[in-house]
């Protein structure tokens, strides 16, 4: 067959005529690979300005860049050694063998192109000798784009590999197609096994099989997965067709174990917070102020006597504050919302029964200052609210009580205080009745003596009344009082012990010392206490000195202090004389300090001694001026 | 026999009670001076007058009515006097009365008690007034006594006879004798009896043997 080709002999002018319409690229070769003959298409591909084409080198023809470089044409240069153009085509000659779609790759032009041909070529006889036809496909842009897309898919590998989750191909019948390295990684290479051979070690698929629903869903779905290694997955399976058609699933897994150990760890957090603010019943809230979302944990709720979850705004808050306190509750938040402090105390009523709250929050603002959330606490204080009001009335007892007690000192001198008055008024009116039972009564002594009996009268009648204010039992009522005023009153009730005592007494009395705020008659307590008690530090002195003072402090508070010249306090006994029952003296309860520092307490001061460098000891106490210091009653 | 009326004195440091109890007494038909406290009282000079009692008030500021007694004891002068005090105690008016108050009444008191208070204590002064006549009559004779007979004197009211009283002085009988007759004569007393009633009197004590 081989000689057949050789020995064609064909018309020379048909054949040129042929090959003038062919309408591919063919060339027609002599040995030393010149161009006998191109078809015009294979001129358009190359291009070539080339004048002489006809037995022009191959490689100059086609532009090729190694024959281009060597002026002696195609096949000479130190690349063309390997060039598999001129091995085809020498080879063909050599043993008459034709080649098929040989790719080859020539490097074209000044430009360096790289050009994919797919060459076919036959040896044939002609008339001119022996030619080899060469045909070929320009296959660049087909392998350019091969290329790319291998890229492309190398691209696609590299991405699942270094995907920080498990992504694998699942056939049917339990092999896996593909596994990515999270997952080579985790689970070592499947070796052709089956997934539970492998990954669990047994012979039979697990029953059932998660991934499997996919194929009969033919729909996506998640589960968790404890897998081999002990962690925890989400798995994500997806229904897959292979590039034949056939069915896969394909299988995303994501580690969640830390995620699960963090959520583990939040949700325990999260449960003793809980139980914390149970035994503390305090609760804790937060509110969203720009969508009016209001979020309680639970122990708010139950604070509020609410389901847990019941959805809330700040107005269904407001609305469980009881009525009364409804206004102050409101206003103390939109001061908070000026950036005020929010710490209140008010009842809320919780399926009809009071409970006391007390709230602390803080507002968050934004860049623009405009308040955008508040984080706050409610703690329930109802029973500290009761035991609070059980203890003020105790404590108001104990001070009525104590009250008394210093009344019972004072009886000798009250009694005294009240048989005058009286004892005047028996003899004046014993004298009238002698007068009128004269022959002529002298009726001038007689109206003077009615109205020195009126004048004492009314001088007893002020000593009870001093009295039964001292005593009465009365809840405590706070009025802006002058303090001067109270130490006076005090002072002219113990006028005649002071006499008697032979205590010389002085006062330094600020005139202009603001008002407080306090009870009337507990701060007389306090006083009158404090000055019977300087009178029994000082029985046996001779010169009995009281100086009793008043001044202010620094525009906070006023001070008022008893100094007595009496034998001062022991050092012993200084440390003690504020504790309840302690006394020095035997018929004292030792009550008495204590209440003082109780009720001055009360009142926002403070009480307490010191001795004096010469003698004796002052009692010092302070009382917070009145913020309200104009017009105040007293 | 009450003529000049007798004086009541009261001290009590409540002006309105010597007032009204001033006013009381006077009505009664006494003579009344007042005083708001001891001390006025102790700077009044001794009242001659007649029989007087003083109406006291135990609490006063300075000195208290317990501590004028005290005082009033110590000057030698003996006036009754009638404690009154807004909240007396028990052996409070004990003492008083022991040292030589007439009466003890808590205020306020009836008129009736005040001054049949008042009346008894007038009654005292009255006899005292009537001793220390007496007794200041007795002891313008003592004092015309030299002093042996004065000494004599002394023996004789212890019933010792002249001649042992002789021994005691050291002289004579005799001489003893002429001392006695001029003590009995001087003394103008009758009878040894008597002359031993007016030595008690004036607070004559006999030596010790």
């Amino acid at each position: 067959m081989k000689e057949e080709r050789y020995t064609f002999q064909p018309d020379t002018a048909v054949f040129n005529t042929v090959f003038q319409y062919l309408p591919v690229p063919m060339f027609l070769l002599d040995e030393e690979r010149r161009v006998s003959k191109m078809t015009p298409i294979a001129k358009e591909m190359f291009d070539n300005t080339l004048t002489e084409r006809e037995n022009s080198p191959f490689g100059r023809v086609v532009n090729c860049i190694h024959s281009l470089d060597d002026p002696r044409g195609c096949g000479f240069s130190q690349f063309c050694e390997d060039c598999s153009v001129k091995k085809f085509i020498s080879d063909i000659y050599k043993t008459g063998i034709p080649c098929y779609r040989k790719e080859v790759k020539l490097t074209i032009g000044q430009r360096r192109r790289d050009c994919y041909l797919l060459i076919s070529a036959e040896p044939i006889g002609l008339p001119s000798g022996r030619k080899v036809l060469l045909h070929f496909d320009d296959i660049t842009d087909y392998k350019k784009s091969e290329e790319r897309l291998q890229k492309e898919r190398q691209r696609l590998k590299d991405t699942l590999e270094m995907l920080p989750v498990y992504v694998i191909l699942f056939t049917p019948d339990y092999h896996i197609a593909f596994a990515n390295r999270f997952f080579r990684e985790r689970f070592g290479e499947s070796g052709g096994k089956r997934c539970f051979e492998y990954l669990f070690g047994r012979s039979e698929p697990c029953q059932p099989c998660p991934p499997h629903k996919v194929l009969e869903t033919n729909s996506s779905h998640t589960w968790e997965w404890l897998g081999p290694d002990g962690r925890s997955y989400s798995i994500f399976d997806f229904p897959f067709t292979d590039s034949d058609g056939s069915p896969l699933i394909l299988e995303m897994g994501i580690d969640i174990t830390d995620n699960k150990l963090a959520q583990e760890k939040l949700t325990l957090i999260k449960d003793n917070l809980d139980r914390a603010q149970m035994v503390a019943h305090i609760g804790s809230w937060h509110l969203d102020i720009i969508n009016n979302i209001l979020v309680w944990s639970d122990e708010t709720y139950r604070i509020f006597g609410l389901d847990i979850g019941t959805p809330l705004t700040y107005d269904k808050f407001l609305s469980m504050v009881h009525p009364d306190d409804r206004e102050y509750a409101n206003k103390s938040w939109q001061a908070a919302l000026r950036r005020e402090p929010y710490d209140i105390e008010h009842r809320i009523v919780v399926q009809g029964k009071i409970k006391w709250v007390r709230e602390k929050a803080q507002v968050e603002f934004d860049k623009r200052g405009k308040a955008v959330k508040g984080v706050g606490t409610v703690q329930d204080i109802t029973e500290l609210k009761h035991k609070e009001e059980n203890f003020r009335k105790l404590q108001n007892e104990l001070m009525r009580v104590s009250r008394v007690t210093t009344m019972g000192e004072l009886t000798a001198a009250l009694a005294h205080e009240l048989n005058q008055p009286l004892m005047a008024i028996l003899s004046n009116a014993q004298a009238a009745q002698r007068f009128l039972a004269e022959k002529k009564p002298d009726l001038g002594g007689i109206r003077e003596i009615l109205s020195d009996i009126i004048k004492d009268d009314r001088r007893a009648s002020d000593v009870i009344n001093k009295i039964r204010s001292l005593l009465k039992r009365s809840d405590f009522e706070f009025v802006v009082l002058d303090i001067n005023n109270i130490i006076r009153e005090v002072i002219s009730l113990l006028h005649s012990e002071i006499v008697i005592r032979n205590v010389s007494l002085t006062c330094e009395l600020d005139d202009k010392i603001p008002h407080v705020r306090g009870d009337r008659i507990q701060l007389q307590q306090v006083i009158l206490n404090l000055v019977l008690n300087s009178f029994d530090a000082m029985k046996d002195i001779e010169h009995k000195e009281l100086c009793i003072r008043t001044r202010q402090e620094n525009g906070k508070f006023i001070v008022v202090s008893i100094r007595d010249a009496g034998t001062g306090i022991g050092e012993k006994v200084m440390p003690r004389i504020f504790d309840p029952f302690f006394t020095t003296k035997k018929e004292s309860m030792g009550m008495g300090l204590a209440i003082n520092k109780a009720i001055v307490e009360s009142h926002g001061g403070s009480l307490w001694a010191e001795n004096n460098p010469d003698k004796g000891a002052t009692f010092y106490f302070t009382l917070p001026i009145a913020k309200e210091n104009k017009g105040g009653k007293d | 026999m009450r003529s000049p009326a007798p004086m009541v004195f009261i001290a009590d440091d409540d002006s309105s009670v010597c007032k009204g109890l001033g006013r009381l007494i006077k009505s009664a038909g006494f003579k009344v001076e007042t005083f708001v406290s001891a001390e006025e009282f102790l700077q009044r000079k001794p009242y001659r007058g007649g029989p007087s009692c003083l109406v006291l008030d135990v609490r006063m500021p300075g000195l208290s009515g317990i501590e004028l007694q005290k005082e009033l004891v110590q000057k030698g002068v003996s006036i009754p006097i009638i404690f009154i005090t807004g909240h007396g105690n028990i052996p409070m008016s004990v003492k008083a009365m022991k040292d030589g108050a007439v009466d003890f009444l808590p205020k306020p008191f009836d008129d009736k008690e005040l001054l049949s208070a008042i009346d008894r204590a007038i009654d005292k002064s009255a006899q005292l007034r009537k001793k220390e006549t007496e007794k200041a009559k007795l002891q313008r004779r003592v004092n015309t006594l030299t002093p042996r007979e004065y000494e004599c004197l002394r023996w004789v009211i212890t019933g010792m006879l002249n001649k042992q009283i002789a021994h005691k002085l050291g002289i004579t009988e005799k001489t003893v004798k002429v001392h006695r007759g001029r003590v009995m004569h001087k003394m103008q007393a009758v009878s040894v009896a008597d002359l031993v009633r007016f030595a008690q009197k004036c607070g004559i004590t006999s030596p010790k043997k």
